[in-house]
């Protein structure tokens, strides 16, 4: 049991999971709680606060700027807001090298130009054709090979693998690329990894998609390769331009990871919550009209991501802090979810809670552009695994699962029995 | 009987949907892709406020009875 915690679908996906704490870190909780009532600003990345090495100290990327966090959930929100304070171009040296230049980095008002561009595939008018076309007959074909065998580890089994397959296929992957597409992502965009092995996993993926680029530009498909190839974005003169080839490896490249990684979690997460409260898992498979406030107050309660980062663009004051421009931002998004100036005991899992906006997806304009996606993803597993997989419980011979991990949250394993 | 009347700013809707996912019979996303009010009273008066106070830019103004949103302007 001492033995060190192994998560994940491949190597780098283990060794992704090391970097943002598995295994490090299990209840975060009472720390956030204790920062919050002495800040709810500090100096210092949110990882000094446990002692563990995070993103800055690991790849020392912006380790020579002031670094300060913020708890709770009206400052966290705050700045998140105002995206003219606090730029998002923390993301530049951490992944323009590798991904290119991608919305996530890019501050007003050149992101919502580009993002425009991709938002209307992402609506939520849209999520019943990614349901039908790519995310149930992914979700049927995952659960297939264990429906009959009475157990399962749904954690890898299932949760690992969905949100790549769904993003893969949107993007019109073969299904049979996707585990060698997987690894490589997670190489890419791993901030803890050698350089050297993330420009190597940027440069196989940029090879992958010419190829796939190549194809759908003689022929089109219904697919986002399709989409960018096809969109056109405005300049500030009012002319119109399609994307050059970087722009588009660029998008692939950021939406490919960011659609793998974080739903996975969040999967993981929702199945073992319910799985711990017997009760609250049996109220959803009797009423599915619980399904949406269960995955909200999931997302709440354990968010697959914590924390993002911003850069003050100036001098400025954060609830009586004095940050000087240039200074590092993170806002730890779990803290805030857990705020109880927000949620009464907010450190439990309660379905009926009644559901309110949360900050898993982030708030402003650079608010997840695939939640929609998230949730609709979310709900087909879910309802997929009430339906298919009768007496689901939790797997009394197995070690008992936990959530751990620091910058992003997961569970250990989801390792169920089902059946008579 | 008054009524809950709701404004949205085209200029500052981004088109996340934020609005249709609280309050689905209330709000739409027209063709270029800006938060539309298909029924003021589609939705109870929480969840026009949980669209409201969830717009990431916040492009959706409420006024009239309830709450209202006075940090939305």
């Amino acid at each position: 049991m001492s033995q060190a915690l192994e998560i994940g679908i491949n190597p780098a996906d283990v060794a992704r999971n090391r970097s943002v704490g598995a295994g490090l870190v299990r209840d975060p909780y009472p720390v956030y709680d204790r920062l919050r009532e002495t800040g709810p600003v500090h100096r210092g990345a949110i990882s000094e606060a446990f002692g563990v090495p995070g993103p800055v100290e690991a790849s020392g990327i912006w380790a020579e700027r002031p670094q300060f966090a913020c708890y709770d959930w009206a400052t966290a929100d705050a700045v998140l807001r105002d995206a003219q304070t606090w730029s998002s171009s923390w993301y530049k040296p951490t992944l323009e090298p590798f991904v290119g230049k991608s919305i996530i980095q890019m501050d007003e008002p050149e992101h919502r130009r580009y993002r425009a561009l991709i938002q209307p595939a992402f609506t939520l008018r849209e999520m019943e054709r990614w349901r039908e076309r790519w995310i149930e007959p992914a979700v049927q074909a995952l659960i297939d090979p264990f429906a009959a065998r009475g157990r399962a580890e749904l954690y890898m089994e299932l949760c690992a693998l969905l949100p790549v397959q769904t993003i893969a296929s949107s993007f019109g992957i073969p299904v049979a690329d996707v585990p060698h597409f997987h690894q490589l992502t997670v190489a890419m965009v791993g901030v803890t990894n050698a350089g050297s092995e993330r420009l190597q996993a940027a440069r196989e993926i940029a090879e992958y998609l010419d190829r796939l680029i190549a194809l759908r530009r003689s022929a089109p498909r219904d697919d986002l390769l399709s989409l960018l190839l096809r969109v056109e974005i405005p300049a500030e003169d009012g002319t119109r331009a399609r994307l050059d080839h970087d722009e588009i490896l660029a998008f692939a490249r950021l939406l490919l990871p960011a659609g793998a990684g974080t739903t996975y979690r969040a999967l993981g997460a929702l199945l073992l919550a319910l799985l711990r409260d017997p009760e609250q898992l049996e109220s959803v498979r009797r009423d599915r009209s619980l399904l949406g406030p269960a995955i909200e107050e999931c997302l709440r309660w354990e968010q697959p991501l914590t924390s993002v980062s911003r850069v003050a663009t100036r001098d400025t004051q954060l609830a009586g802090v004095a940050i000087p421009e240039g200074s590092v931002m993170h806002v730890c998004l779990a803290a805030a979810n857990h705020d109880p100036a927000r949620w009464e005991d907010p450190h439990r899992f309660d379905l009926r809670r009644e559901p309110r906006p949360h900050l898993t997806f982030g708030s402003g304009p650079h608010l997840c552009v695939g939640m929609h996606l998230a949730r609709m993803e979310l709900r087909s597993a879910l309802n997929a695994i009430l339906d298919r997989l009768p007496g689901l419980r939790l797997d009394p011979d197995a070690d008992p699962p936990f959530m751990t991990g620091l910058l992003f949250r997961m569970p250990s394993a989801v390792p169920v029995r089902f059946g008579p | 009987v008054s009524e809950l009347r709701i404004r949205i700013d085209r200029e500052r809707c981004m088109g996340s949907g934020v609005c249709q996912f609280w309050a689905p019979a209330t709000f739409g996303l027209d063709d270029e892709c800006k938060a539309v009010v298909i029924d003021p009273r589609g939705d109870p008066e929480t969840a026009i406020q949980h669209a409201a106070d969830g717009c990431p830019t916040r492009a959706i103004a409420l006024s009239g009875p309830g709450e209202g949103l006075p940090r939305a302007g």
